[in-house]
């Protein structure tokens, strides 16, 4: 059976398709805090290094990934579209955003955002009052 | 003629349509660029002429922990994934990427050669490239005048 596609769905279809490629995905994310550092760790499968770009605006910290295109014939099955990745994440005063550190591997990426001096937790010394 | 009156109706249908499609991306996960949640891992198969290409997101995952085993027309892929950063003093507060053991089996759309199985892990990709079974490849006949 030969269906035929009406003039608007053809046009929606174009629509979709000039949507999809310059369509962004948010990988996924854990966010940890440890004493001193919060921990984002992000899934940017097929992602190198080089191709990784953080930025820090203001309290935006701005993670994008530029994915490398796949295509080697004939899709049969897809479960992924092809795009970038970028997530945001907004920074509070509590992080010292001058100290961030990146390390990227195995197509995950993993930032460490160290803590402000003054939100360290710290153990406080009791004086003997003799 | 009818034709022409104005029908204040007349774009229902594309309007559904644009609203399917509105809702259809809400439906989508957090906009991740994979499947649902629990399709660990997303996998993408390609067919070529002579051979099959399977893709398979494992990011974070040590290729030897990685386990492959073809089946006629099948592939499995077993592994697992662990983060060990839940110890005493740190606070989880977002976890959305996948933990623990996972195992996925595809049907392949054509039968195999188990021979020319070749898989290479990139920059957690993992990129399985299979030549067809003889009896899958197509043939070319030569048409006798």
């Amino acid at each position: 059976m030969v269906t035929q596609q009406s003039p608007a769905r053809a046009e929606q279809t174009q629509a979709i398709r000039r949507q999809n490629q310059d369509r962004r995905f948010q990988p996924a994310a854990d966010i940890i805090e440890t004493p001193d550092a919060v921990i984002l760790k992000l899934d940017m499968p097929g992602v190198s290094k080089e191709n990784v770009d953080l930025t820090v605006d203001k309290d935006m910290l701005t993670i994008f990934g530029k994915a490398q295109p796949e295509e080697v014939g004939d899709p049969v099955y897809r479960e992924t579209y092809v795009g970038d990745y970028q997530r945001q994440f907004s920074l509070t005063a509590d992080v010292d955003s001058s100290k961030i550190t990146a390390t990227m591997m195995h197509g995950v990426l993993t930032v460490r955002i160290p803590k402000a001096e003054q939100v360290k937790p710290r153990k406080i010394k009791i004086a003997a009052a003799e | 003629m009818l034709v022409d009156q104005w029908f204040p109706f007349f774009d229902v249908g594309k309007t559904l349509e644009e609203m399917d499609r509105a809702l259809d991306q809400v439906g989508r996960p957090l906009g991740l660029r994979s499947v649902p949640r629990g399709t660990f891992p997303a996998i993408n198969i390609y067919q070529q002429d002579d051979g099959i290409v399977m893709m398979a997101e494992v990011p974070g995952v040590e290729p030897e922990n990685l386990d492959l085993t073809v089946l006629n027309d099948s592939v499995t892929l077993k592994g697992r994934r662990e983060e060990k950063d839940n110890v005493d003093g740190n606070r989880v507060y977002r976890r959305e990427r996948f933990q623990g053991a996972f195992a996925r089996t595809v049907t392949l759309p054509a039968a195999i050669n188990p021979d020319s199985v070749k898989a290479h892990y990139a920059h957690g990709v993992l990129t399985v490239r299979m030549e067809k079974a003889e009896s899958a490849k197509v043939r070319k006949i030569a048409i006798q005048s």
